[in-house]
């Protein structure tokens, strides 16, 4: 039989394999599959409209935190311009959906791209500068992101923002 | 011509405001090398306790100017007490991940208390404040920006200079190490940078709220508006942040007068930038930056 594992009483680790471990313990492991058994196959048919859509919601937030993860995690550069990629991708997917008509599925991995794109733009600085003034640049790189998006009324139509067209999941609803 | 001479005057005012705002920032970041993300919230929290001293209390205005500075003094003394000295020797990320919580604790204070919406001072500057030079007009804000603007770094520069606390600060400011072991209280020096932050935080946010009126949003935007000025002039120059406050209003309010005013808020951020990447540490700061 394998040996359940715990919490070590300090840090063991010997290998980057040991420090990027999800799962410390085998009940961690355990309990994060009964969460996501309960999330997916439990919660969709108990809980209300609205808390679906906070779940959602807490995903997507999630989703935005691991890519900050990467960034101040393992790279130890602070960023504060996060929120402003966060837009472009949303633009990207939006404009690509709406102009070109491009399905769900190629649309959410292209926006992807374009907003890596523009991410090396603005990762530029991070070539010649840390700690502080990195944080400070970064900051300088929302506004600006933020001011092109609404300034360019041609592509991302302002301050009116786009809608997207909602696909049908379900007939019933 | 006659444009040309208005913003001006109008560029050098509104400079000095940044400038003024900036300088709190620049003393605390001096001291305690902190970069403070709530100072917009500092600048709202002093325009919105003026306010409500004002119309709320019906206090004549000396009196609730005055009272308006005692009390943000003693919010930057506590700020420093409860949130900031815990966290003296801990890792960058920690520090700005505070002061960018305290931003959010304190914006979304005076939306709870103020609401979002625009307030006003009722006018209480003389209209003979205003001053008439030929063709050229200085609205009585302007002027009274003027006037507390100098006023301030006068008083500001006789403290650094003459009093044994202001030297004590530069002191810290220099080399901490060297100051401990010298005798200087250096967390009586970070607690009174911030009380000092705050009071001068406080009242560029009054002046600015008889400018533009008072606004959650406007003021704490121009909280952040403070760092394209100190990196420009020097993240650790007070004079430096004079200079780059007057440098970043005429840069504003030429592009929004000459090319469109839309560009008018971003290009302080074009500018920090361009900044960054040619002269990291500014017009006046110290070079010590380290190329990655």
């Amino acid at each position: 039989m394998k040996k359940l594992s715990f919490h070590s009483c300090g840090n063991y680790r010997e290998t980057y394999e040991q420090e990027l471990n999800i799962f410390e313990t085998d009940f961690g492991r355990l309990w994060m599959m009964i969460f996501l058994g309960v999330l997916f196959f439990v919660a969709p048919f108990v809980l209300s409209p609205y808390m679906l859509y906070i779940l959602n919601t807490i995903g997507i937030a999630a989703i935005a935190a691991i890519g900050l993860n990467i960034l101040i995690g393992y790279t130890g550069q602070i960023s504060l311009g996060h929120g402003a990629f966060f837009g472009v991708g949303a633009y990207a997917a939006a404009i690509l959906a709406t102009r070109l008509g491009v399905g769900f599925y190629l649309a959410i991995p292209a926006a992807g791209i374009i907003t890596a794109l523009v991410g090396m733009i603005f990762g530029i600085p991070s070539g010649r500068l840390k700690g502080l003034y990195l944080t400070i640049a970064t900051l300088a790189g929302q506004f600006i992101i933020e001011y092109v998006l609404i300034q360019w009324e041609s592509l991302t139509k302002g301050t009116m923002g786009i809608t997207c067209p909602l696909r049908k999941y379900s007939a019933g609803r | 011509m006659e444009f040309f001479l208005q913003l001006l005057v109008n560029g050098v005012c509104i400079g000095l405001l940044y400038g003024i705002s900036a300088m709190g920032f620049v003393m605390i970041f001096k001291s305690s090398s902190v970069l403070n993300f709530a100072h917009g919230e500092l600048l709202a929290l002093g325009a919105f306790f003026f306010l409500s001293l004002v119309t709320w209390a019906q206090l004549p205005v000396y009196v609730a100017f005055i009272l308006t500075m005692i009390g943000c003094f003693i919010l930057g003394f506590l700020i420093e007490r409860f949130f900031l000295r815990p966290l003296i020797g801990e890792k960058l990320i920690f520090v700005i991940m505070l002061t960018v919580g305290l931003a959010a604790m304190f914006k979304g204070f005076i939306l709870l208390v103020w609401g979002g919406n625009l307030h006003t001072y009722p006018e209480f500057l003389p209209p003979s404040m205003a001053m008439q030079f030929g063709s050229i007009y200085v609205a009585p804000a302007y002027s009274a920006t003027l006037i507390i603007s100098v006023v301030f770094l006068i008083l500001f520069g006789l403290f650094f200079k003459k009093s044994s606390q202001g030297i004590y600060m530069r002191s810290v400011a220099d080399n901490q190490k060297a100051a401990l072991s010298l005798g200087v209280h250096v967390r009586r020096v970070f607690a009174l940078s911030w009380a000092i932050a705050a009071l001068v935080a406080c009242m560029s946010g009054i002046v600015l709220g008889i400018i533009n009126g008072v606004n959650v949003h406007d003021l704490s935007s121009i909280g952040l508006k403070v760092f394209p000025v100190v990196i420009l002039g020097g993240l650790d120059s007070i004079g430096g942040a004079i200079i780059g406050g007057i440098i970043i209003g005429l840069l504003e309010t030429f592009t929004g007068g000459y090319l469109s005013p839309s560009l008018r808020d971003v290009v302080p951020y074009i500018v920090l930038v361009f900044i960054l990447m040619v002269k990291p540490y500014g017009l006046f700061g110290l070079v010590e930056i380290e190329r990655v």
